[in-house]
């Protein structure tokens, strides 16, 4: 009987970590989404100082947020945001709008993916 | 690497939890749901031991589902005899009185070199001298001799011991009545030869 309670307590514990997560996960994305549709209206309007700024504040808040994402996350797929991260950086200090865009549409479908990747749904679970 | 050594120590504790948790059964002893979990657990753990860039996590979830199914899974077996014959099936009858039952081997598809293998296992050569054969739901037969071919325990050596007395009483009683029978036999003649003498 102890062992069923033990298993059922961890069953429990279970649940709570995946509702946490998920939660967790969403609210920190939804921010991130906020500042990339914010980086993406600066490059727009090809305002390069306030698209350094917000690059800059987005790449801090990466660094903190995807050493807890590792937890969850493939580790390929978390360097490979921080690695688009970098050329986004780049490509606003040289200026190249363009390339600046592809590379926020890609950093926004690497975000949309999380929080897509541990959703339950049928594509998922199939 | 040092990543792979602590991951490694990791997870080789939490298996050593979870087995123990699991129960005690030995490996030839595994149900085949038990044996599929075993394999699963083991696999689970050694993928993130190898590949550092998967999370822990997705090692250690599925262990502890596993864990919390096969223990919820038991029990349920334990409360529930329906549920216990769907999941771990119900033992079959292969031999009765010496004979192969050939449709209950044709359904769960053993055949008879298996069957013989077995029974040689058990120490039985001749399948003439088993009553019962059972395969049990792990996958053991168990061998039920006829009752000529049973082996001597210590019940049947005390049975014989108190057997053998209670004959050996018997004899005594009846030697004894027989010494009485015939002293008396002995007195009533010297009786009569007595009275004859007398009488002559």
């Amino acid at each position: 009987m102890k062992t069923v309670i033990f298993a059922g307590v961890i069953l429990i514990l279970i649940i709570m970590s995946i509702v946490f997560a998920n939660f967790y996960i969403l609210q920190k994305v939804d921010s991130f989404k906020t500042v990339l549709n914010d980086i993406s209206r600066a490059l727009e309007l090809e305002d390069w100082e306030q698209s350094m700024e917000l690059i800059e504040t987005v790449e801090g808040a990466w660094d903190k947020l995807s050493s807890q994402l590792a937890v969850f996350f493939n580790h390929g797929e978390l360097r490979d945001m921080g690695v688009t991260m970098a050329s986004l950086k780049t490509y606003i200090m040289q200026n190249e709008k363009t390339e600046a865009m592809a590379q926020v549409s890609i950093l926004s479908f690497g975000i949309k993916h999380i929080t897509e990747k541990d959703s339950i749904n049928i594509k998922n679970i199939f | 690497m040092a990543i792979s050594f602590v991951r490694t120590i990791i997870l080789y504790l939490l298996v050593i939890i979870v087995v123990r948790i699991m129960g005690k059964r030995q490996v030839g002893e595994l149900e085949p749901i038990e044996l599929v979990v075993t394999i699963m657990i083991s696999e689970l753990a050694a993928i993130p031991m190898q590949e550092t860039g998967i999370p822990l996590t997705t090692g250690i979830v599925p262990i502890f589902t596993l864990l919390v199914l096969e223990v919820l899974l038991s029990f349920t077996e334990m409360k529930n005899k329906k549920i216990r014959r769907f999941i771990k099936g119900v033992p079959s009858i292969l031999i009765y009185e010496g004979n192969m039952l050939i449709e209950e081997m044709k359904s769960i598809r053993f055949n008879r070199d298996d069957l013989m293998e077995e029974l040689r296992l058990s120490g039985y050569a001749n399948i003439a001298d088993v009553q019962y054969g059972i395969l049990e739901t792990n996958g053991r037969l168990s061998v039920i001799p006829k009752k000529e071919n049973k082996p001597l325990v210590q019940k049947d050596i005390d049975t014989m011991l108190q057997q053998q007395q209670q004959l050996t009483e018997q004899m005594q009683k009846k030697q004894k009545k027989e010494q009485e029978q015939k002293a008396k036999q002995k007195e009533r003649l010297i009786k009569k030869q007595l009275e004859n003498k007398r009488k002559d």
